[in-house]
């Protein structure tokens, strides 16, 4: 589905940066793999540059076996709103729509008949709790409302690859868990190739996988075994020999 | 660090943001300086003796400071609003109010003293610049450049005050804001106003009550439509147009489909916020529409009305003038040396005073009629014996209408005709009590030579064919030849100089409408320039957004365009729907005055300029968002 081959990153600036070092990965159709890693450690820059947002100064991208990079621009555009979905880590979402028109946007930029859209978006809206907020301006709701619509506008397409950044980032544990087993659904009834970066234990722990990162290079992988709080066990280990203190996170179960 | 270079620093390190306020305020600066100094132009001055001239003088005075102030002032508004979350900021870290007012006391100050340099230098500028080319347009030196030390005090004094009182009235704008909508800029929700059915109602019924007036013929209920209309055009942008976007907005199957979602949302939200602007817009636009119409007319007129004057320099020498070979030669000579090009026509003529009425009249040979005829292009009348043909009436008393005259010493009297080209004068009035031109027959003419109670002379006249330089040839010719008119054994005419200074008369007023629509067209372009770059920023961030999402590039500048075209066109729309109804009104009251052809032309002329701001607004807008996106 997902291969990463040998990407580089350099960052162009006053002070050039290097952002991503030779970094390689392999993502299977249908996986929901977690990226975790201090922060400025470079995941952002990484799903920028798999989601066709920022250009890789070196190393080769193939989704479904395909160069996104080697597509015209306008292509580019249809692809990335057909195949990809996205949650932002700054959400990006427009000012001048209400919540309900962010969310139908990539539909209606495709043509989709409008009373197809008007089914998907009460059912994405009542699956993620913001239904009462449908007509509100996007100030007009938390930045937690503003983050699950953000979240909403990336699935509704039924996009082949989701990437998200931070998805549960101004969620409470009780909101997190219902996006995280929103997106869990998606992933085993769609079987959307779903890439999350996050910085949450228990939200890691939804993943099959997760890949950590440090300083643009990758540092470590687990996989989940059979036992979700085994796994988050493991997670909990992982992020404390990267340089976390391990005690910040208590070994509840969940 | 003390305040003062607190203030300073935030001025200097924010440059970007104040940028576009303080170009606003030295181009306002600017077009007063110069409207002052053209005004106050020694050689425009007293030319604007004719009452319409210094009538539209003063009114576009007016406009344009009005404007200017208008223009300051909404800018500011926009400016303090855009910066109110650093307010916010500040006034977290402990800044007490009086800090805060005095920082902004101190900011004003220096965009204020910043703006009125920049604005009077490049005025200054400009105005040398525009000398110029008006003295070419012009001719000879009646415009040259001058050090206007009147317009630079009013300047910086009328705007020193205005920027003083800024910023205590800027203090207003943020001052009744608590500091939790200062900080969460919620800026497009604050703005949300609603739309009332009832307000759209009465504004739609005043429209096109107050449009429906143009076609009417009553004076009185025109005058209260052109108040009425007022309120039509503010509520239409604040109130119907709202509404009916949003009951487009409710359409799903219009709404919702590819980017109208986006632009639809936009428009309206545009709508809603700018209502007023876009009230200003329209009178503006329509002033500017009018001024258009006005100089595109006074063009067509020029055009149109012929050449009263028939020689532009003539010389009437007596029988025994010592001095006129020597002045024929100086003036053909001074005709060479300006560069002036004419035709020249040399005609013998007889003078009488004629009974009955005891006019002094000039008698040409048929001849030279025929000649004047040929020459002119234009059919002759035929003559027979004992006629005589009336060429140029002169100052002749309409009321007494001659239809016969007696010469002195001749048996018979002479039949007056009219010639068949009445629209052209062949002759021009020549000097003496009355001095009528009459055509007689050759023969006549020889028997009349040798009448002594006539005088012959000879009659020199000159067409110019180019008067570039004209002006400079006058002036030369009054030096060698005297004071003209009347003089012992001949006279000579500038009074085409007269007619020429009137004709140029409409060219000062071009000149200086065309300024003045210069700076209209311009001062709104510019307050939509103002008003959509004061949210380039934010637009960055959204159009990156949308980018990401996947909107295409060609989406992204439909947008962009739809944007432009909505704040220039929508104005332009009605100001030109206002000025098409005032011209109709005008035109069924006089219709002499005001032709068709004119009004399309002006009418194209205005949507074309517009289009061209709007095209170049679009080109520089999208480049700055397709610059981020790369
Ligand atoms: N546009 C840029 N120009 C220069 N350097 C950048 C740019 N964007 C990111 N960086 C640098 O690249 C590194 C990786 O940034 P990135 O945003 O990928 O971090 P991250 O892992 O997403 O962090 P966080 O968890 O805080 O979101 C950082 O050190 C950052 O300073
Ligand atoms: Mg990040």
């Amino acid at each position: 589905m997902l291969q990463v081959r040998n990407i580089n990153k350099v960052y162009s600036g006053r002070k050039a940066f290097r952002a991503l070092t030779d970094l390689s990965l392999t993502i299977r159709e249908g996986e929901f793999v977690g990226i975790m890693g201090p922060s400025g450690s470079g995941k952002t820059t990484l799903l920028n540059v798999i989601s066709t947002i920022d250009m890789p100064s070196s190393g080769q991208i193939l989704i479904n076996g395909s160069n996104p990079y080697k597509l015209r621009k306008n292509k580019l555009a249809a692809f990335r709103r057909q195949q990809l979905g996205f949650v932002f880590q700054e959400f990006h979402l427009i000012e001048t729509l209400t919540i309900g028109e962010n969310i139908i946007l990539p539909l209606t930029l495709d043509g989709v008949r409008v009373s197809e859209m008007e089914e998907r978006l009460s059912s994405i809206i009542q699956k993620l709790g913001i239904k009462d907020i449908r007509d509100n301006s996007i100030f007009e709701v938390s930045r937690g409302q503003q983050q699950r619509a953000a979240i909403a506008r990336a699935i509704i397409h039924r996009p082949s690859l989701l990437l998200a950044d931070e998805p549960t980032g101004n969620l409470d544990s009780k909101a997190s868990r219902h996006v995280m087993e929103t997106l869990q659904q998606i992933n085993e009834t769609d079987r959307t190739t779903m890439m999350m970066v996050t910085h949450d234990p228990i939200a890691a722990s939804y993943c099959h996988r997760v890949i950590f990162i440090k300083d643009g290079m990758l540092y470590n992988e687990i996989v989940q075994g059979q036992n979700r709080s085994a796994f988050y066990q493991k997670i909990i280990n992982a992020i404390a020999l990267l340089g976390g203190d391990a005690n910040e996170f208590s070994t509840i179960r969940v | 660090m003390n305040f003062l270079q607190f203030a300073f620093n935030n001025v200097k390190r924010h440059a970007r943001k104040y940028a576009a306020y303080f170009f606003s305020s030295a181009f306002a600066v600017m077009i007063f300086f110069l409207y002052v100094a053209f005004s106050l132009h020694p050689k425009i001055l007293p030319s604007t003796v004719n009452e319409i001239v210094s009538g539209g003088m003063t009114l576009g005075a007016s406009s344009i400071v009005f404007f200017s102030f208008i223009f300051i002032l909404y800018s500011t508004a926009v400016f303090v609003q855009a910066r109110s979350q650093q307010f916010g900021i500040l006034t977290i870290l402990g800044m007490t109010k009086r800090q805060l007012r005095f920082m902004l006391f101190l900011e004003f100050s220096i965009i204020g003293v910043g703006s009125i340099l920049t604005g009077t230098v490049t005025g200054l500028v400009f105005l040398k610049l525009f000398l110029i080319i008006a003295s070419l347009a012009v001719g000879g030196s009646s415009m040259t450049f001058y050090f206007p030390i009147e317009a630079l005090k009013t300047t910086a004094i009328t705007y020193g005050i205005l920027f003083i009182f800024i910023s205590p009235l800027s203090y207003l704008f943020i001052g009744r804001q608590p500091l939790m909508e200062l900080l969460t800029v919620r800026r497009r929700k604050l703005r949300f106003r609603n739309s009332s059915y009832i307000f759209a109602t009465i504004a739609l019924c005043c429209l096109i009550w107050s449009y429906v007036q143009a076609f009417r013929k009553d004076i009185g209920t025109f005058l209260i439509a052109f108040m009425v209309i007022h309120i039509g055009l503010y509520g239409l942008f604040r109130h119907v147009l709202p509404i009916i976007m949003r009951w487009m907005k409710k359409i799903r199957s219009l709404f919702w489909r590819k980017t109208n979602l986006l632009k639809l949302s936009e428009t309206e939200l545009r709508i809603r916020e700018n209502g007023l602007m876009f009230y200003l817009l329209t009178i503006l636009w329509t002033i500017t529409c009018l001024c258009v119409v006005v100089l595109v007319s006074i063009r067509f007129l020029m055009d149109v009305t012929p050449n009263k004057e028939p020689f532009q320099l003539y010389y009437v020498s007596n029988l025994n003038n010592p001095k006129q070979d020597t002045h024929i030669q100086y003036i053909e000579q001074s005709l060479k040396q300006t560069g002036v090009t004419y035709s020249k026509q040399r005609i013998p003529l007889l003078r009488f005073t004629t009974t009955p009425e005891n006019y002094v009249d000039y008698f040409m040979r048929y001849q030279d009629y025929v000649r004047l005829g040929e020459f002119y292009k234009s059919p002759i009348t035929p003559l027979q014996e004992g006629e005589a043909l009336w060429l140029s009436r002169g100052k002749e008393n309409m009321a007494k209408n001659r239809t016969s005259i007696q010469i002195p010493n001749h048996s018979s009297s002479l039949q007056l005709l009219k010639p068949l080209d009445t629209k052209k004068n062949w002759m021009p009035e020549l000097r003496g009590k009355n001095g009528s031109v009459l055509v007689i027959t050759d023969s006549l003419y020889k028997e009349l030579a040798a009448n002594t109670a006539g005088e012959s002379m000879t009659f020199f006249g000159y067409q110019f064919t180019n008067s570039n330089n004209a002006l400079t040839l006058f002036a030369l010719v009054e030096k060698g030849l005297g004071q003209e008119g009347v003089q012992d054994r001949y006279q000579y005419s500038l009074a085409a100089y007269y007619e020429y200074l009137f004709q140029q008369m409409p060219y000062i007023v071009i000149f200086i409408g065309l300024f003045i629509t210069a700076v209209f067209f311009t001062a709104g372009a510019s307050f939509v320039y103002f008003k959509i770059y004061s949210d380039l920023n934010k637009d960055l961030v959204q159009f990156r957004a949308l980018y990401n999402i996947g909107v295409s590039i060609p989406e992204l500048y439909q947008i962009v365009k739809t944007r432009v075209v909505l704040m220039m066109g929508l104005p332009s729309l009605f100001a030109i729907l206002n000025s098409a109804g005032l011209l109709l009104f005008i035109k069924q009251q006089d219709d002499t005055m005001f032709k068709w052809l004119p009004f399309i032309v002006s009418f194209v002329l205005f949507i074309l300029i517009q289009t061209c701001f709007s095209l170049i607004l679009r080109k520089r807008y999208w480049a700055h968002i397709e610059n981020s996106l790369k």
